[in-house]
């Protein structure tokens, strides 16, 4: 008996993780770091399924001046002579009403609940665990809209993208 | 214009602190609050501890008192009851000490944030060097956390700018500062 444990200890060799010299792989349906694809995301024509369902309130959408105010007096009045077009002023202000997705790593459970509700596959849960940092500020991203997934690197194989898979990877 | 003496002052901490964690890279002993925690940051904390995170080989090791810590590794939302323990742990600490919060409850009182029994993390009530996100964290983003507060490992969040994480593995320092040492 003592003699199949040694044979078992000797066959198996050393199991404890190398992690800080090597990377480690982590296993299938991990859900580490949300990151969002701006060129899909919806957020600027009203999709708000991702922020609705976030549980923590993690992600939240903020709207800067959500009627397109004009500087523009001889604007203003045309505007407000003709209701419609106050409401649906977007269109008009370029800039104005623009929407600020902000996302907060310090406050995500990594539930994976807005990769689902997300319309478009904008948001995906990649394998990062890397996540500590030094301040809290390091782990509010202000304006996900703004950020390029391309920064840093994507297709390295170091970020997995779980859910759903993309188009052109094995 | 800066005072001189502020700049002084400002690179004699700079200073220390780098003596601090050259001095931590050998070894340091952390204490442990549960301050209103679920215990499933608890739960991965504990396996740190097995055979196959061992994070005894790093040089980090459990203690059971705050005055052998180093480090206070604080869990959970912070609740009123817990308040005056926890600062009594980390006064009963020896300077220079280390205050990590572990899981997003710790960092920024996740789902807990809004209640009136909690005080909304860690960083409300201590100083904190590392926050470490995640509902729980995994034991490799513990290590990171860790590590990344004794100046060994790699910051990779950059608050506005979203990186993915690249291919190059962590670098590591030796305790005597400088080149890369395989563990």
């Amino acid at each position: 008996m003592v003699f199949s444990w040694v044979h078992k200890g000797l066959r198996t060799g050393v199991l404890t993780t190398r992690y800080p010299a090597v990377h480690e792989q982590m296993p299938e349906g991990f859900r580490g770091k949300p990151v969002l694809d701006p060129d899909r995301c919806l957020s600027e024509q009203g999709c708000t399924a991702c922020v609705q369902i976030c549980l923590p309130a993690a992600l939240e959408l903020k709207q800067e001046a959500p009627y397109s105010v004009r500087n523009d007096a001889a604007h203003l009045r045309s505007a407000s002579s003709d209701c419609k077009e106050v409401v649906q002023s977007d269109e008009g202000g370029a800039g104005a009403g623009a929407t600020q997705l902000t996302l907060d790593y310090g406050r995500c459970i990594m539930c994976g609940l807005c990769v689902q509700a997300c319309p478009t596959g904008a948001l995906q849960m990649t394998a990062d665990y890397e996540l500590a940092a030094r301040h809290r500020e390091d782990l509010q991203i202000v304006n996900l809209l703004e950020v390029s997934t391309e920064d840093g690197g994507t297709q390295d194989g170091g970020a997995r993208f779980i859910s759903p898979p993309r188009e052109g990877e094995g | 214009m800066e005072d001189p003496l502020d700049v002084e002052t400002r690179d004699a901490a700079e200073e220390l602190k780098d003596r601090v964690q050259r001095l931590f890279r050998h070894s340091l002993h952390i204490r442990h609050v549960d301050a209103g925690s679920c215990n499933a940051c608890e739960s991965e904390i504990k396996l740190l501890l097995n055979p196959y995170y061992d994070i005894q080989r790093l040089g980090i090791f459990f203690t059971t008192s705050p005055r052998h810590a180093d480090l206070l590794l604080v869990t959970g939302p912070v609740t009123r009851a817990m308040e005056d323990p926890l600062r009594q742990t980390y006064e009963a600490m020896p300077d220079p000490r280390l205050v990590v919060a572990v899981g997003a409850c710790a960092c920024s009182g996740g789902i807990f944030a809004s209640s009136a029994f909690t005080r909304g993390g860690v960083g409300e009530v201590l100083p904190v060097d590392v926050f470490i996100p995640g509902c729980p964290p995994s034991p490799l983003t513990l290590i990171h956390g860790l590590l990344l507060a004794l100046g060994r490992g790699e910051q990779r969040m950059k608050g506005r700018v979203q990186r993915v994480r690249s291919s190059r593995p962590l670098q590591m320092l030796s305790p005597s500062g400088g080149e890369k040492e395989r563990y």
